[in-house]
């Protein structure tokens, strides 16, 4: 037990899931989000077709699960958000935690506009509004991009409304759930919008698969290309996807752990929500590449003449050119739009989560406090910056640092510093040992220590070396060293400045349970 | 579709959602430990305590 002189007040009662079902749901409905729908399809195709369920499989148990299984270690033991946990581990550590909460706030700030667009096409679906040049439609008709090909605008106030609006209410819908608490908001809504999500998507799959053309797709996304496999690009590809997916490494997973009991297992229903993803992944490939395969035959060309297979790309101008050409298009259209609007809340709410709970730990702000405070920055933040005619080139650089820099420096840090400095994992294996049904072994130590932080080692560099070599889409450097590197700085910043400010809770007042060498 | 992209397309459904199948099997047969370590009873447990935090004189 570690106690501290402090004048801070003592925690409440942490809040928790009300069983199994409902973490394993809540879990799955984090994990479960758009890219799963437009990444994984693309990522498959371009680089093996079905040949890279190898890599893809390999990576999955040699790092997605070890390394979710860490952030289940840690959040459970420690019982707090990643800066608490991290700061009961070793009090220097908790700017590790906010670093990743400062991730969170991020992605949740741009993650939500996107959940905006889907909702404004889910509307559109029903009478088909994007007509036929769907390109044109998403980019200058909804989106009303400025031109940012040439020297300008790179930043504008020009507010889009028919952007802001759902926006807005995505934010406020956010709110509304995660003030109502772990139990009776984030549960719920997950309990809820999963099985909605698995009988929209999978209707539509089931009816993709019986279109003209749909299996010269699935042909497409499966002929193995077994040349690949030497590739290392291949390998870093795949250990990317499944460690993006599985949304492990910046504090998601270390927080909904906290929320679970004492006594509740952690590696069973891990293995559960890891392979629900990829099960739900590997479902959404079939979707996409059988609607690829009949746009591709409805269009009279290959399906490698296609543009735009992966991204929003794929969900906001491939599909919604694919839904017009189905019968019954509208219906499907909804339901496709639908099911990302629902796989994204769910994601956007566990991202969220993160930020609160950190709040509420060390400020003492209620469950009511920390959800109006911080939706209400977070709303206003994703109304200025991506709600505009700038919005799209800013959300894609933003994105693509937020994910490929400051996740995989999260995460490395993360293996690096408990494993090799603080030599903790042994206590982190024998916590998921104590309290699991299925035991892992000394391999999983291996994995976390050694394999996993080499691998995203190697992400890193290799993303650093490609964006300083060729920068990123073509967008000015300048633009990418303030928005893109100017995130990365952010995120530094207000990990440091977070960490210094004085907790109002006390945060080392707590049990260590199951006590482990002595230490308790 | 050729004989090569349906078998790797069986491989990976039958091991991505056997892999799903067989962990729902394993959390349904063994939900939780029924052999806690010691020294700590959630509220549902038999005789439980609430999991509240400890309150010192700081």
């Amino acid at each position: 037990m570690s106690d501290a002189q402090s004048t801070a007040a003592a925690p409440e009662k942490r809040e928790e899931f009300s069983g199994q079902l409902g973490f394993i749901l809540s879990a799955v409905g984090s994990a479960v989000g758009l890219g799963n729908i437009w990444r994984f399809p693309g990522v498959a195709y371009e680089n093996g077709g079905g040949a890279f369920i190898v890599p893809y499989l390999v990576a999955l148990l040699t790092a997605g699960i070890p390394i979710l299984f860490l952030d289940y270690a840690i959040g459970h033991r420690f019982r707090g958000g990643a800066p608490l946990a991290f700061r009961r581990v070793k009090h220097w550590l908790e700017g590790l935690g906010w670093f990743q909460v400062a991730i969170c706030f991020v992605i949740a700030v741009y993650y939500a506009v996107i959940i905006a667009w889907a909702l404004s096409f889910f509307v559109y679906s029903f009478d088909l509004r994007w007509g036929d040049d769907t390109v044109a439609f998403f980019t200058g008709d909804y989106l009303r991009l400025a031109d940012v090909g040439g020297a300008d605008p790179w930043f504008t106030l020009d507010f889009v409304p028919a952007v802001l609006i759902p926006l807005a209410l995505v934010w406020a819908a956010t709110i509304v759930v995660l003030a109502a608490g772990v139990a009776k908001g984030l549960e719920k809504i997950n309990l809820v919008f999963m099985p909605l999500l698995i009988l929209a998507f999978g209707t539509l799959v089931v009816r993709a698969l019986f279109l003209p053309g749909a299996t010269d797709g699935l042909n497409a996304l499966f002929t193995p290309d077994w040349a690949v496999m030497a590739d290392p690009n291949v390998w870093i590809a795949a250990y990317s996807q499944t460690f993006f997916t599985l949304s492990v490494g910046f504090g998601i997973m270390i927080t909904y752990a906290s929320y679970r009991r004492r006594r509740a297992n952690l590696t069973s229903p891990g293995l559960v929500v890891a392979f629900s993803n990829s099960a739900f992944e590997i479902f959404a490939g079939i979707g996409v590449f059988a609607g690829l395969g009949f746009l591709a035959h409805q269009e009279g060309v290959g399906l490698a003449e296609l543009e735009g297979i992966s991204g929003p790309t794929l969900a906001f101008m491939t599909f919604p050119a694919l839904v017009s050409q189905m019968p019954a298009g509208p219906l499907f259209g909804a339901l496709f739009f639908g099911s990302l609007v629902m796989a994204g809340f769910m994601s956007l709410l566990s991202i969220v989560q993160v930020v609160l709970a950190s709040f509420q730990e060390k400020f003492g702000w209620s469950r009511r406090q920390a959800s109006v405070r911080i939706g209400l920055v977070s709303g206003v933040l994703s109304v200025v910056a991506f709600s505009t005619t700038t919005g799209l080139i800013a959300l894609d650089t933003v994105d693509q640092w937020a994910n490929n820099i400051g996740i995989v420096l999260s995460a490395i840090a993360m293996c690096v510093l408990l494993g090799w400095v603080l030599r903790r994992t042994e206590e982190m294996r024998f916590h998921l040992n104590a309290v699991s049904t299925i035991a892992v072994g000394r391999w999983w130590s291996f994995c976390v220590v050694v394999l996993g932080p080499v691998v995203l080692a190697a992400m890193l560099v290799n993303r650093i070396v490609s964006l300083v070599q060729d920068g990123y889409e073509g967008y000015a450097g300048w633009y990418l060293l303030a928005v893109g590197w100017g995130t990365v700085v952010v995120l530094f910043v207000a990990a440091f400045v977070l960490t210094r400010m004085r907790w109002r809770v006390e945060p080392d007042v707590y049990d260590v349970w199951p006590s482990y060498g002595g230490r308790s | 579709m050729s004989g090569a992209a349906i078998i790797l397309m069986v491989i990976s459904i039958v091991v991505l959602w056997g892999g799903l199948a067989a962990s729902i099997v394993a959390i349904v047969r063994r939900p939780d430990r029924t052999d806690w370590p010691e020294g700590w009873e959630d509220d549902g447990g038999p005789g439980g305590r609430p999991d509240k935090p400890v309150e010192h004189d700081t």
